[in-house]
């Protein structure tokens, strides 16, 4: 297996919702191509989680329903999420819209992990785009790395 | 014109369901359901596979997908546009709902009210107004059907009938796993043969009603006439 990417990044907090690209080429082609992706914290433990929460329901709800503390509570722990989605030639390989931190994706002519069409790792510009749906902590580090097999 | 009873929002562990393809057709046929549509967030990679096994098991599958973005929710369905979701922000959504209207898709607006960030990112509906005039459906009861946030959704639609926007009503269940919440489903009154095109136009004539129990909640002024 080559190494074709590697990173160790930080996403601070003001990079909500935006999308953040990490570009690559691979030379030379190969059968499977593995990016392992992680990030952390996921949890976010602020004390001021439940309010927040709670601010949000206030902004759902009919103004005349009671927001119960349950429902609130329910929704906890809040949590980072950031989604990761593959481009090969500036055309969409697919998207992994996981809950998850900690995740191997494999793309391969045949067949590909779910959220991934299957699409030959042939030579050509790859692009990995983080797309920061959540973020609550001051910041989140990130691990990413891609090989060719 | 015949109804038929639909689901039209599901989702796999193609994004963050815990369904198989096969395990949500199974799913959609033992409710009684004639068809769903599969729309995994941000990507359509599991719509082969469920359709493959909706042709299987008698459940017609509608391909689609949900616009995940950070500011609302869209189901497409048809599965004929190829628009990128990261490319789908305030500023751009109703030239792609128009992009996906020229390829032949619908677009619903989903759960306009649902608990929104940081709880579910997306979740509550920020796209800007002009969208009302452009997309096909609406839903105007998400989820468990006696969630709170449903009384702003209905009265929201309710409102826009009302101005004149001329918008399908739909359910969405956004099913992601077994539940035994209390759901209700979208009937299409569809003209002609079971297919996907057709259940598409019966949700762009607005030919929809929201039936809970075999009791219709919400009906689509269009529908009433059929």
């Amino acid at each position: 297996m080559r190494t074709v990417f590697k990173t160790e990044t930080i996403v601070p907090k003001r990079a909500l919702h935006t999308h953040i690209p990490f570009g690559f080429e691979i030379k030379e082609g190969g059968e499977k191509l593995v990016i392992a992706y992680s990030y952390a914290p996921k949890r976010y433990c602020g004390a001021d989680a439940e309010n927040l929460a709670y601010e949000a329901f206030l902004r759902a709800y009919p103004s005349d329903e009671k927001i119960e503390k349950a429902a609130v509570l329910g929704t906890l722990p809040l949590n980072n999420h950031i989604t990761l989605s593959l481009e090969k030639d500036g055309a969409v390989v697919g998207t992994a819209h996981r809950h998850s931190p900690d995740n191997l994706f494999e793309i391969t002519g045949e067949y590909a992990s779910p959220g991934f069409f299957p699409t030959p790792v042939t030579p050509g510009k790859y692009t990995i785009v983080l797309s920061v749906h959540a973020i609550l902590d001051e910041e989140v580090s990130v691990r990413m790395e891609a090989k060719v097999e | 014109m015949k109804k038929y009873k639909f689901e039209l929002h599901c989702h796999t562990y193609h994004s963050d369901g815990n369904f198989s393809p096969e395990e949500l057709v199974l799913s959609a046929r033992a409710a009684g359901l004639d068809g769903i549509a599969l729309t995994d967030h941000n990507t359509s990679s599991g719509v082969a596979e469920a359709v493959y096994y909706g042709e299987k098991y008698g459940v017609l599958v509608i391909p689609g997908i949900e616009w995940t973005t950070f500011y609302g929710h869209m189901t497409v369905l048809g599965g004929h546009s190829r628009i990128d979701w990261k490319s789908v922000n305030p500023t751009t959504v109703a030239d792609k709902i128009k992009e996906a209207h020229r390829a032949g898709d619908v677009c619903i607006l989903a759960h306009p009210y649902r608990v929104g960030y940081p709880v579910c990112t997306g979740g509550m509906n920020e796209f800007p107004q002009e969208i009302f005039a452009l997309i096909d459906g609406y839903e105007a009861v998400s989820e468990d059907v006696d969630t709170p946030t449903n009384r702003r959704q209905t009265e929201e639609y309710l409102q826009l009938i009302k101005q004149g926007y001329r918008i399908a009503a739909v359910y969405g269940r956004d099913w992601h796993r077994p539940s035994n919440i209390e759901y209700a489903v979208t009937e299409l009154a569809i003209e002609g043969a079971l297919n996907v095109e057709n259940a598409l136009e019966a949700i762009r004539r607005g030919r929809t009603a929201i039936i809970q129990n075999d009791r219709e909640i919400l009906v689509t002024p269009e529908r009433r006439e059929v």
